[in-house]
């Protein structure tokens, strides 16, 4: 498959023409607007290699996400940023070339703390080999992790080498009824205070904690901070990160806001809060775009549309300084010297490449 | 540290001392930011290890300049460095290696020639300096302030005690101590018979040979040093148990004879059997401090008190006279980064006026930090240094304990 | 190697002079300073700047570096100068930014656990300046260097198995690039860029794609408890056989340190440990809640039972644990005055943990080859250790076998699925070892190395081959 795709990335190169990268397309929505041929990732799958007592797991592109955490649980392992499927075949490659994480992201890391390595066919058809599986590597650039979150756009992600974590020994969440602000507090003294948290999620008045660690640690922290047990606890952050919760499906047009965690709680719309305060979801229409953005610019972040918005194509690259700009395009053409793939500017959702 | 001596030193016996503390140094760096002349400067090579390195540059053949001097020149010799040294890296030998061969190297200018044989000889001269701090004090009020700050009013030493012991000890007759201030010897030897040794005072031109070897005057330095263990000679075969020194920056000095002198055919083992003998009164009193204690009168004055360099690193004499002070029940209080030297380092107040000034108000901000009523200390050097800062009364602490067996 | 022409002197003169002009007293260039700028720790083989200038704001950072671009002349960036590879070795000359006056705390922002500080700042005057709020950095390499050092280097600790390494806890950066632009890569968002991570691209550049200013750090809680614990061991494989086993089962050490016999006395020496053997020894520390710290205790208790280890001293009060731990992070003096007047390679192998005991044998048996002395220490917890190998750089012998092991222990790494660096980074002396780990993708770095810096002023000669 590797020669193939090599094969065709060269043919394209040599007759300017463009390439565009897919997995699944659970994150389509997301992803640059593909234009050319489109190479399927999902003929590259497998697990590569997987020693569980190594705690690496080396996999293909185009496995899916659930054959990989099925192999690592059966393990007693886990991919620990609990990455969104958003869809029942999405893949290890898209998961890494969109960047997205789940729930335990602000608790344990993000997909590029957890990206090893990462081999990638260039736009000019090589096949190279950044990182490797070991916990600490400082050879070189951290090229490994600029393929993080990269859409596509420098490369074919063909193989991806992860930490594994072992699974929590046990876990339990409780349930808050508070106002945001007063979540807000909470989840960032908390965790200040060194509570085993592994999630939060502040949504309809009722903040979730989710506790998870070796049991004594979990169960002071349940006794010092009390709450309501949240039964089906699994089932629930399953389907919050998935964001198959109602919250998710009344929105017509979905705002994602990342900022500092202790930015006050906008109140005259309807938000979800979790990653303890960092993550906002923001339920918006065409008037209260702007001052989404003016809020979140405030609290020393970014705002942008998830899901619903006109008009937001190229706004990432547009939030950029004009060095700035210059420094991606020069990346940028470092990989994909005749533009085979499309650019990351091109893409239609900003907000998962500030997902991190 | 890899070395590789220049010829022109190599197989010296400074050369080869020089070369085995180089060896020691690692480079490590924990003695700089405990350095106060890094601390007021902040640049690498007014700290010990940029010192150090300089030093073997200089001794590897690299030519020295002006430049290289004043970076030798501004250390205070205080040897904080040492005590922070996990690899006991011997810098104040090394500095005086160091500085003797740059010395010779650059040379000095005409001016700071005159300057430094003016202070030798000043402070050197007994009479001259007698007197002069006699005229000091008469037109003290007519000073302006900054000189005023150097000559302080003569506490009054009271009377040597006549009671003559079996047990006798000699103290050093001190060049610049007995004129700035009389009583710290006169307190020394009321407290020594108290104790039941006599304190003898054998007059040999004064000055253990410490400041004429800082200001690179070997020979005269090594003059000085023949002089005393001269006059002390009959003494000590007479049976005297102890050489006292008064200042902690003689003491060092004596303690320092057997290495000083050990390639003088004629003196090398006299002066081994001096350094042998020689004591910082903090020790000698230490030792009859069992008598002594019952003796006392308490006193719960707030008081702080500044251990100089030279006891704490020179001599790595650590919280001997601190505990003494607080068996007599003063209020000993918390000083912030004792450690640090107060600026007065010898001579080097006059030489580098605006380090000295600097470390000095930081050393009296510390000091006061906490409302004392006054300030102890142990060498006369840092007591005049710290008294022309304050309007607290800063003593020995010989003459605390004195006031409280009176 | 490359492929840097030497500025002329009449370029570096007028640069001087212009840069003397600016910075006054603040542009140095007596042979004494240059000399101390002109290496890092290690191999001390200098190449002197030509000049070194003290900025104190970003303004006159970039300032010097367009300076210098225009000019085509080196800009070597320095913090420290603790780095180990030869990365702030002037090889051709050039001008050397000496950041230690930008060293302020801008802003700490204890509710938000973040902080933002200029590069100058070191990692100890950070954790005493914030240590009133109940915060610490965590990251500690064994010198006292610059955070943006750190940063350049992608500098790790003792703890990075619980805390992570510079690249999981720097939020953005400040960065003056190569034409003299000031950019800003993340925000206080502590998940967001938009578009490609470039701080993760920046960190770990060694200088060479430009000159770090600001560093937002990410700060942590102290813990309700610390607990540290000294474990000896008969046989080095059994210490290190505790460790993967730990590993494996996820007990969350914050620290698990390894030392071998060798290091030991040095350190037992150097340090003045009292009541240990030089035998092959584990520190450790446990964070967490009193409950929580107990039960990792006993976990590990099991563990080291198992394979044969002695009793614990336990360290818990502050200073003891402080002592413990400053004889850790002076492994390295303690190593150098070992043998004084030698020399030192500290090798650097990071290895998948399942084969840190092969590794570490391998390494061994190195050694055994060799008739010098060599100790090991490491923070195995993440498949990483060192190996000091101390020669008398007099002898040309024993120089060569301290070469020949050095460069056999890092291929031995990488044969085995690891690296030949995993925290003191390339500099100059492991460009053939990186290209032996990394083959052809070098071609990429070299190639975003030439787009972003296409003069080749920053640092040039380091980091990536160029040929
Ligand atoms: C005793 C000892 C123990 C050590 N232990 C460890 C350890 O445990 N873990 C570890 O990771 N390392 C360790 N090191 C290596 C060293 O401390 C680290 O590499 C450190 O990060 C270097 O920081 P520095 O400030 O000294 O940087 P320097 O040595 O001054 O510079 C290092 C490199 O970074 C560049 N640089 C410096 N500042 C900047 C800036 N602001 N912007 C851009 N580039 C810059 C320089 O040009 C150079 O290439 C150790 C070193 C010693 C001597
Ligand atoms: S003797 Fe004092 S001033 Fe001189 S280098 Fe040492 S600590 Fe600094
Ligand atoms: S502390 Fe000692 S070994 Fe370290 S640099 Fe200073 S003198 Fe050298």
């Amino acid at each position: 498959m590797i020669e193939t795709w090599q094969q065709q990335i060269k043919a394209a190169a040599a007759k300017g023409e463009k390439l565009a990268i897919k997995g699944s397309g659970s994150k389509s929505f997301l992803a640059p607007v593909r234009v050319g041929l489109t190479l399927d990732t999902r003929s590259h799958a497998g697990i590569v290699e997987y020693d569980p007592k190594e705690l690496v797991i080396v996999v293909k592109c185009g496995t899916r996400v659930a054959d990989v955490e099925k192999a690592m649980a059966d393990a007693g392992q886990m991919l620990a940023f609990e990455p969104p499927h958003f869809g029942d075949d999405s893949t290890i490659g898209g998961t890494v070339a969109a960047g997205i994480s789940g729930p335990r992201r602000a608790y344990a890391g993000a997909v590029r703390d957890f990206v090893l390595g990462a081999k990638v066919i260039d736009g000019k058809g090589d096949h190279l080999s950044f990182g490797g599986k070991v916990m600490k590597n400082v050879a070189g650039f951290d090229v490994s992790r600029l393929l993080v979150g990269s859409f596509g756009s420098l490369g074919v992600i063909t193989e991806v080498a992860f930490k594994c974590l072992p699974l929590p020994k046990a876990q339990a969440t409780r349930v808050f009824e508070m106002d945001a602000a007063t979540a807000i507090e909470a989840m960032n003294r908390w965790y200040a205070e060194a509570d085993p948290i592994t999630a939060t999620t502040w949504v309809d008045g009722k903040l979730h904690v989710r506790f998870a660690g070796a049991e004594p640690a979990v169960n002071t922290a349940v006794q010092k901070r009390g709450g309501e047990a949240l039964v089906n606890d699994v089932d629930w952050w399953r389907d919050w990160r998935e964001q198959r919760h109602a919250f998710f499906a009344s929105a017509k047009e979905l705002h994602r806001v990342s900022c500092k965690s202790t930015a006050p709680a906008t109140d005259d719309m309807r938000t979800a809060i979790e990653w303890g305060g960092a993550l906002r979801w923001v339920h918006a229409d065409e008037a209260s775009a702007a001052k989404i953005r003016y809020q979140a610019s405030r609290a020393g972040g970014y705002a942008s549309v998830w899901r619903g918005g006109a008009s937001t194509h190229a706004s990432a690259a547009q939030s950029l300084s004009d060095p700035l700009k210059d420094i991606h395009a020069k990346i940028k053409a470092s990989f994909d010297p005749y533009n085979v793939f499309p650019s990351l500017s091109s893409s239609a959702g900003e907000g998962a490449r500030q997902g991190g | 540290m890899q070395t590789n001596l220049a010829p022109f030193i190599k197989d010296t016996p400074q050369g080869i001392e020089a070369d085995a503390i180089l060896r020691s140094c690692v480079h490590c760096g924990f003695c700089t930011a405990t350095c106060p002349t890094y601390q007021v400067l902040g640049d690498e090579l007014d700290g010990p290890r940029g010192r150090i390195y300089l030093i073997k540059q200089v001794l590897e053949g690299a030519e020295p300049t002006k430049k290289t001097q004043q970076h030798l020149d501004r250390c205070l010799t205080c040897r904080n460095c040492e005590s922070a040294c996990p690899s006991g890296v011997q810098y104040g030998r090394l500095v005086d290696i160091g500085r003797s061969v740059v010395e010779e190297k650059v040379g000095r200018t005409a001016l700071e020639k005159a300057t430094r044989a003016t202070l030798r000889k000043a402070l050197l001269n007994k009479p001259l300096f007698n007197t002069a701090m006699k005229i000091g004090r008469a037109v003290r009020p007519l000073l302006p302030s900054a000189l005023k700050a150097k000559v302080q009013p003569l506490r009054n030493a009271g009377t040597w005690p006549t009671a003559q012991h079996a047990r006798t000890m000699i103290v050093l007759d001190n060049c610049v101590q007995n004129a700035m201030s009389p009583s710290i010897d006169f307190a020394t030897a009321r407290v020594l018979d108290k104790a039941g040794v006599t304190l003898k005072w054998v007059s040999a031109g004064g000055c253990c040979g410490a400041l004429s070897h800082h200001l690179n005057a070997h020979d005269e330095a090594v003059t000085k040093v023949k002089a005393n263990i001269d006059a002390w000679w009959p003494l000590i075969e007479a049976g005297a148990e102890a050489i006292v020194g008064t200042a902690s920056g003689c003491s060092v000095m004596l303690k320092d004879y057997g290495h000083f002198m050990q390639h003088d055919a004629a003196y090398a083992e006299k002066a081994k059997r001096v350094a042998a003998l020689s004591k910082d009164v903090s020790e000698v009193i230490a030792a009859e401090w069992p008598q002594l204690k019952a003796k006392v009168k308490a006193s719960s004055d707030r008081i702080s008190y500044h251990p100089p360099c030279t006891l704490q690193h020179g001599m790595k004499l650590k919280g001997g006279v601190e505990a003494m002070l607080k068996d007599i029940g003063f209020d000993l209080l918390p000083v912030a980064d004792s450690h640090l030297c107060c600026g007065s380092a010898g001579t080097y107040s006059v030489l580098q006026p605006t380090i000295s000034e600097e470390l000095k108000s930081r050393k009296l901000k510390s000091l006061t930090a906490e409302g004392p009523s006054q300030i102890a200390t142990s060498n006369i050097g840092c007591m005049t240094h710290l008294q022309s800062g304050t309007t607290l009364p800063v003593k020995h602490w010989i003459e605390l304990l004195d006031e409280r067996l009176a | 190697m490359l492929v840097f022409e030497r500025p002329s002197e009449t370029a570096v003169a007028s640069a001087v002079d212009a840069l003397r002009k600016d910075f006054g007293e603040r542009a140095v260039t007596s042979h004494s300073v240059r000399e101390h700028h002109s290496h890092g720790e290690g191999m001390r083989d200098a190449g002197l700047p030509d000049v070194v200038v003290f900025p104190e704001t970003n303004e006159e950072v970039a300032s010097i570096v367009k300076l210098c671009n225009q000019a085509r002349i080196p800009v070597i960036a320095f913090g420290t100068g603790t780095s180990l590879e030869g990365h702030l070795k002037a090889l051709y000359g050039g001008v050397c930014i000496d950041l230690s006056r930008m060293n302020n705390i801008l802003q700490v922002n204890a509710e938000d656990l973040d902080c933002r500080v200029q590069a100058g700042v070191t990692r100890e005057q950070l954790n005493a300046e914030i240590r009133s709020t109940g915060l610490f950095f965590p990251i500690d390499p064994g010198a006292n260097a610059s955070l943006g050092g750190m940063s350049a280097t992608r500098a790790s600790g003792t703890n990075a198995v619980r805390y992570g390494t510079m690249k999981e806890n720097i939020l953005g950066l400040t960065v003056v690039t190569p034409d003299g632009r000031i950019i800003k890569t993340g925000t206080r968002a502590r998940k967001s860029s938009a578009g490609y991570d470039l701080t993760r691209l920046y960190v770990g550049s060694e200088g060479t794609l430009g000159i770090i200013t600001e560093i937002q750090l990410k700060l942590y809680g102290v813990p309700e408890r610390i607990s540290a614990a000294v474990c000896q061991f008969d046989e080095l494989s059994n210490a290190v056989n505790v460790v993967i086993t730990a590993m494996q089962l996820g007990i969350p050490m914050a620290r698990i340190e390894l030392l071998d016999e060798v290091q030991m006395d040095a350190c037992i020496k150097y340090s003045k440990l009292e009541g240990f053997a030089a035998k092959p020894t584990l520190f450790m520390e446990f964070h967490g809640t009193d409950a929580y710290v107990a039960e990792q205790i006993e976990q590990m208790k099991s563990i080291t039972a198992d394979y044969g280890g002695s009793d614990y001293r336990f360290a818990d009060k502050p200073e003891d644990r402080t002592k413990l731990w400053k004889a850790r992070h002076d492994a390295y003096w303690a190593g150098m005055s070992y043998k004084p007047g030698n020399q030192a390679f500290a090798t650097d192998s990071c290895v998948p943990i399942s084969r840190l005991a092969d590794c570490i044998a391998a390494a061994k048996a190195e050694i055994a080859k060799t008739s010098l002395t060599c100790m090991i220490v490491g923070h195995v917890g993440d498949g990483n250790f060192h190996v000091q190998i101390s020669f008398n750089p007099d002898n040309a012998q024993e120089r060569e076998q301290a070469e020949t092991a050095a460069a056999q222990i890092a291929r031995i790494a990488i044969g085995m699925g690891g690296t030949c660096t995993g925290e003191h980074g390339i500099g100059i002396h492991k460009l053939d070892a990186l290209k032996e780990e990394h083959g052809e993708a070098v071609d990429v770095m070299r190639t975003i190395k030439k787009a972003l810096d296409p003069n080749n002023i920053m640092n040039p000669g380091k980091t990536i081959p160029m040929n």
